[in-house]
């Protein structure tokens, strides 16, 4: 049969703390338990051996350690504690930065604006409106390629920034750039015109008819619009025409009679009276409006635009008469490039 | 006598035919630099005008060299310029602005050809960094100094 030992019981016996069911039982099972006998001859041998030592009081310093034994005690638990809500609000932040990941606002804002009367900048993305309808200016920073002033009343749409084109769309007002970047990465779309910056610094306006104007300071431009190009440099301006496009360009400092007939030959008023008046009236460096002519007069009246250009500088050689008057692209070229240091 | 006369009645009348195929310095634009596109260096926007030789026989063999000389408050200055290569084949230079803003400033360029051997100067006023063109001086020698304290003065 199996035997239940009573060895868990015996230290208890020995103190006289069992009741007296359980007493009964260790007795009855000590009689016949050798086993259990011999380990409360042990167990009663080392309480005797106990009971014979001296009670003496401990040294300060046992005390002393057994305090600061607690305190270790108390510090690790509160260490473990603090470790505990450190743990917990990693976790209830790494949350919330997941929640704030998931919804945050992903739309690229390539473009800084300062409003130029609050002083402060905001990052816009492609697509936003610039508007200064209500009075205030405003400078759009075109990336590190330069800046690009907004004057009051006009309205200008953000566009879209990559590493071969930043693009600004003037729907009404005036802009003034300043750019140093290489050619055709700046471009202002304008309704009768885009404006590729080749140059440095100009200023462009768009009326509410759409039809408008690019002035150059530095450097030079091109406006272009459905296959017709005008080359705007520094010191001259042209018009811009939601019907036609880009208009004859001409010096500012030219004479007033020439700026009008460029103006009336550009719309049509007239145009072989206002031919006669350009031809006449135009110096030297106006031969940038009349080579711009060449490719715009009737085939009848570019004889004569020829023989006016020619008077001031004829053509380099292989820049034929006959090339240029069938409008050879590579000797207009020619042509305007030594032209150009008149310019 | 009379043919004495007569020839300098015609040299004197073909005096401006014979200066145009004479040795000088001829200032234009950036635009002149060249309108290329994708090769179009950046540094030719920020030009102050840009410089070439003409009537020489070896256009990339001619020395240029330029000073801007400056009256600033009164005071006399001069800054030695840096020429920035533009075409060497063709001996294009161009000049950036490397004197101090404020003042009247003159930039002066003295070029030599080697053959014909000859030398010239052209005077070019500046307005900041704009030169002015209707002001600007082409000589057939070198400038001296009369004329460029004369130009100095007429600006300021």
């Amino acid at each position: 049969m199996f035997t239940r030992h009573v060895d868990d019981s015996l230290p208890r016996y020995c103190d006289g703390e069992l009741s007296a069911a359980e007493r009964q039982r260790v007795d009855a099972h000590l009689v016949s338990c050798a086993r259990c006998r011999m380990a409360l001859e042990e167990i009663q041998f080392s309480a005797n051996v106990v009971r014979q030592l001296k009670v003496i009081s401990a040294p300060p310093s046992v005390w002393n350690a057994i305090v600061e034994a607690g305190l270790e005690t108390r510090l690790a638990r509160s260490r473990a504690y603090r470790l505990r809500w450190a743990v917990a609000c990693g976790v209830v932040l790494a949350a919330a930065a997941g929640v704030y990941w998931s919804i945050r606002d992903t739309t690229p804002k390539p473009w800084a604006v300062a409003r130029v009367n609050d002083g402060g900048t905001r990052r816009m993305a492609a697509g936003e409106w610039v508007d200064t309808r209500g009075g205030s200016t405003a400078r759009i920073i075109v990336g590190e390629l330069g800046t690009v002033d907004v004057a009051p009343r006009t309205r200008v749409r953000l566009g879209q920034v990559s590493q071969s084109e930043y693009r600004l769309q003037l729907d009404r007002g005036t802009i003034s750039a300043e750019i140093n970047a290489p050619p055709r990465l700046f471009i202002v779309d304008t309704p009768a015109s885009a404006v590729v910056d080749l140059g440095c610094a100009y200023t462009v306006t768009v009326g509410d008819d759409g039809a408008g104007e690019l002035r150059m300071t530095k450097g030079w431009s091109s406006l272009e619009w459905k296959g017709r190009e005008s080359l705007v440099p520094a010191g001259a301006m042209c018009r811009t025409r939601p019907a036609s496009g880009p208009g004859t360009p001409y010096f500012e400092d030219a004479s007033a009679a020439l700026k009008r007939a460029v103006d009336d030959f550009d719309v049509g008023r007239d145009r072989s009276q206002a031919l006669d008046v350009i031809v006449r009236e135009a110096r030297v460096r106006d031969t940038l409006t009349l080579w711009h002519l060449l490719s715009r007069v009737d085939a009848s009246d570019r004889a004569r635009v020829y023989e006016r250009i020619a008077e001031f500088e004829p053509p380099p050689a292989g820049a034929t008469r006959d090339r240029i008057l069938a409008l050879d692209a590579d000797a207009l070229r020619r042509w305007r490039e030594e032209l150009a240091w008149k310019w | 006598m009379s043919r004495l006369i007569a020839l300098l009645v015609v040299l004197m009348l073909a005096a401006p035919a014979i200066a145009g195929t004479m040795f000088r310095l001829e200032i234009g634009p950036p635009i002149a630099a060249g309108t290329g596109t994708a090769n179009t260096p950046q540094v030719k926007k920020k030009l102050a005008f840009v410089v070439r030789p003409l009537v020489c026989d070896k256009a990339g063999s001619v020395q240029i060299t330029g000073t801007a000389e400056g009256l600033v408050n009164g005071m006399r200055q001069s800054v030695e310029l840096s020429l920035i290569p533009v075409n060497a084949a063709e001996g294009v230079y161009g000049v950036l602005q490397q004197w101090p803003e404020g003042g009247h400033w003159v930039v002066q360029l003295n070029g030599s050809c080697p053959s014909p051997k000859a030398s010239a100067s052209t005077l070019v006023p500046m307005n900041g960094s704009t030169f002015i063109r209707e002001k600007t001086q082409v000589l057939r020698e070198p400038a001296t100094r009369q004329q460029l304290e004369a130009l100095l003065k007429e600006l300021s």
